[in-house]
C-alpha cells in the first residue's frame, strides 16, 4: 500500500521538475501514457490499462423494464461506478472518487446523447431496454476519468443484446437468446474520449500520475469525440485562453490514436465472435429445458397472469420459456 | 496417513524437520516438530512458535504464510514470500512519513500500512534534550527503527541506535521517496556484494538511500533527473525477473550516459 501523506520531498521535487520539464514517470510534458485494452469472454466487457498501474474494468448488461414517464420512447442508461478499497487504501463509502467518475461518465455518455436510446424502446411507453454499465477501478495510479472513459466505451462497443419485439397477433413480447437470433449491437451517435491534464503555472502536465494528481493543484479534463468535437470540459481552476486551446489540440491528436486503436480492437473481437448462420450446427437447439405438461401449464398461466404488470424481465429466462414452449409444439 | 498423501490432498501437515523443508514451499498452518536443541532456533518472519499454556512449555513450531522456508547460517529459519503489504517486526529499519504534529511528546507517522499506526517520540532524536530537539514537519521523511511493538497501540519508532549515535537513523532531506514491494526490500538490503542492487546503481550513479523495511525507498542523487531515473530503474526492477537485473541495469547506464 502506498503511504496516504504526500512527503515534502516528493512535493518539491514534482513541482520544481515541472516548471524544468521533468515529470516523475520519466515521461515527457506533453507525452501520454501507453493504454491497453482487452476484452472478456462474455458481450460487452472490456478491461482497461493506462501504464503504469491504472486498471478498470467495465461491464455492460441490458434487461428488459419500463422507460420512464417523461421519455417514453426511448430505453434507460445507467452507469455504477466502484472503487475498490484495495485499491485506494480507502474506506468504502468514504471516497469522493466514484462519484467524480460517475459524473464525467454520465456527462460524456449520457448528457451528450453518445448512446442512441431511441433504438431500445421496444413498445411505446412499456417497454424498453434498460442499458447499464458497471465499473470496477482494480488499481489507481490516477487519470481514473480516462480510463474509466475508454474501459465504458469499449464495453459499449462489443456489447450485443438479443433481440426482442412484440409479436403482432398475440401482443406478446418475444425474447429470442445470443445464440439463436442475428445479435443486435448498440448504436453510438458519437465515440467519446477523455484526456486529464494537471495544471502548474501554466504548463500542462499530460495524464498525470497519483502523486502528481495529488500536489499540482489544477486539474483539467477534456473530452474529445472521434470527430474532433469537444464534447466535455472540466476545470478546477480559471485558466488563459491559450493554454486551453493548448490542452485541446493536444487531446484532439491523442484521442484519436487511442479511439483508432479501440475501434481496430473492436473489429478484431467482432471477426472472431462472428459465426455466419449457415455455419451453425444443424439438428435441434441445445437450450432450453424440457418441462411436464402440468408444469407447462402452470407456466405459461403465470405468463399471462405476470403480463399486466411486467417490470424487469430479464431476456434469458424468458427467452427459454418461449424456446421450451416452441420445441413441445414441434414435438 | 502418508506424509506425502496429506499434503497431494492439500490437507494440513504436521511433524515435519525444519531442517529437511529448507527451500521447499510451505503453507500457512504446516507444522514443525521442535528440533532436539531447540534453544538454538531462532524463528524469523512467517514462523510462530506455539506454547503450551497449562505447563509454560513449547509445543509446536507453525508457519502463518504461505513460502519458501529458507536458513541462515546459525540456525535461522525463516519464510521467503511475496507481498505488497508490511507487518512489522522488532528491530526493523522503516521509513516513515510524518502525518501529524501534535502538541503532545509524538509525532505520529505514516509507515504505508493500512492496519499500523505508528508514533516517535519527539526526544528520539540523537542529541536531544526536552529543550533542544529538532523541529519536524507535517510531511518530513524519518528513517527510524522500531523500538518496541505492542499489541493495540501504536508502533513506537525511535531515530537513536542504543549506543546513542544516529548511525544514519533521522530525517531525511530532499531526494524522492517511493513505494516498491516488499518482498523487493530484501534484494535491496542484502549484505552480499555480489547481489547488492545499491553497489550496483551505486557505481553507475552515485546517489543516497535509504530503503525501509515497510516497501518504501528514499533516493538522492545529485539532481532531479538522476534521481527520477534511479527510482524508476528501481520501480522497473521491483517488477522484473531476477535474471533480468543485468541487461536493465546495462540499459541504464546507457541512458544516464546520454543524460550526463
Amino acid at each position: 500500500m502506498k503511504p496516504k501523506t504526500i512527503a515534502n520531498c516528493t512535493r518539491s521535487l514534482v513541482k520544481g521538475g515541472a516548471k524544468n520539464g521533468i515529470r516523475l514517470g520519466a515521461r515527457g510534458i506533453h507525452e501520454f501514457r501507453t493504454a491497453k485494452i482487452s476484452f472478456g469472454n462474455s458481450v460487452g466487457s472490456c478491461e482497461a490499462v493506462l501504464l503504469p498501474g491504472t486498471r478498470v474494468f467495465a461491464q455492460a448488461s441490458a434487461a428488459i423494464g419500463e422507460p420512464s414517464d417523461s421519455r417514453p420512447g426511448e430505453g434507460a442508461f445507467t452507469i455504477s461506478v466502484w472503487v475498490s478499497p484495495a485499491a485506494t487504501g480507502e474506506m468504502v463509502g468514504s471516497s469522493e472518487k466514484p462519484s467524480a467518475i460517475a459524473r464525467t461518465l454520465e456527462r460524456m455518455f449520457k448528457e451528450n446523447r453518445a448512446v442512441d436510446l431511441e433504438s431500445l424502446c421496444i413498445k411505446f411507453g412499456e417497454l424498453a431496454w434498460i442499458l447499464r454499465v458497471d465499473v470496477h477501478v482494480i488499481e489507481m495510479n490516477g487519470c481514473l476519468q480516462d480510463t474509466a472513459a475508454l474501459a465504458v466505451l469499449g464495453a459499449l462497443l462489443t456489447f450485443q443484446r438479443p433481440q426482442a419485439e412484440i409479436d403482432v397477433n398475440t401482443d406478446e413480447l418475444v425474447v429470442l437468446p445470443l445464440a439463436e437470433c442475428t445479435p443486435v449491437e448498440l448504436h453510438l451517435f458519437h465515440l467519446p474520449a477523455v484526456m486529464s491534464f494537471a495544471l502548474c503555472d501554466e504548463i500542462l502536465l499530460a495524464e498525470p500520475c497519483q502523486e502528481e494528481e495529488d500536489i499540482l493543484p489544477g486539474k483539467l479534463l477534456v473530452g474529445i469525440n472521434d470527430s474532433k468535437e469537444l464534447c466535455h470540459l472540466h476545470l478546477t481552476h480559471p485558466i488563459e485562453q491559450e493554454l486551453l486551446l493548448e490542452a485541446t489540440k493536444l487531446a484532439q491528436a491523442q484521442c484519436l490514436d487511442r479511439l483508432n486503436m479501440l475501434k481496430g480492437l473492436v473489429e478484431e473481437v467482432k471477426t472472431q465472435r462472428e459465426v455466419p448462420i449457415y455455419k451453425r450446427p444443424q439438428g435441434p437447439r441445445a437450450t432450453g429445458t424440457v418441462l411436464s405438461l402440468s408444469a407447462l401449464e402452470t407456466s405459461s398461466r403465470n405468463r399471462s397472469e405476470k403480463k399486466p404488470s411486467i417490470k424487469y424481465l430479464s431476456p434469458l429466462i424468458t427467452a427459454s420459456d418461449i424456446n421450451m414452449l416452441e420445441e413441445l409444439c414441434i414435438l | 496417513m502418508d506424509e506425502s498423501d496429506r499434503s497431494n490432498i492439500g490437507m494440513k501437515r504436521a511433524n515435519l524437520d525444519l531442517n529437511d523443508e529448507v527451500g521447499n514451499l510451505v503453507m500457512p498452518g504446516d507444522e514443525f516438530s521442535i528440533p532436539k536443541d531447540s534453544s538454538k532456533v531462532i524463528l524469523g518472519p512467517g514462523l510462530r512458535s506455539v506454547i503450551d499454556k497449562r505447563s509454560n512449555e513449547l509445543k509446536t513450531i507453525i508457519a502463518c504464510k504461505a513460502g519458501l522456508l529458507r536458513k541462515a547460517k546459525p540456525n535461522t529459519f525463516f519464510l521467503e514470500m511475496k507481498t505488497r503489504s508490511y507487518h512489522s517486526f522488532k528491530k526493523d529499519d522503516v521509513l516513515g512519513i510524518i502525518k501529524q504534529k501534535s502538541k503532545g511528546e509524538h509525532y505520529s507517522i505514516d509507515v504505508a500500512c493500512r492496519e499500523l499506526r505508528a508514533q516517535l517520540s519527539k526526544n528520539a532524536f540523537e542529541g536531544a534534550t526536552k529543550r533542544y530537539r529538532p523541529d519536524l514537519q507535517v510531511g518530513d521523511c524519518i528513517y527510524g527503527k522500531v523500538m518496541d511493538f505492542p499489541k493495540d497501540y501504536p508502533l513506537e519508532l525511535t531515530c537513536v541506535q542504543p549506543s546513542g549515535k544516529a548511525c544514519g537513523l533521522g530525517s531525511l532531506n530532499g531526494g524522492h521517496i517511493f513505494h516498491v514491494p516488499v518482498h523487493f526490500v530484501r534484494a535491496l538490503r542484502t549484505a552480499s556484494p555480489k547481489d547488492n542492487l545499491l553497489q550496483k546503481i551505486g557505481r553507475i550513479v552515485p546517489c543516497e538511500t535509504a530503503v525501509g523495511a515497510n516497501g518504501l525507498v528514499w533516493v538522492k542523487a545529485s539532481n532531479a533527473v538522476l534521481t527520477i531515473l534511479v527510482a524508476q530503474l528501481l520501480q522497473t526492477l521491483s517488477k522484473a525477473n531476477p535474471d533480468e537485473y543485468g541487461t536493465y541495469l546495462n540499459k541504464f547506464n546507457s541512458t544516464v550516459r546520454t543524460v550526463v
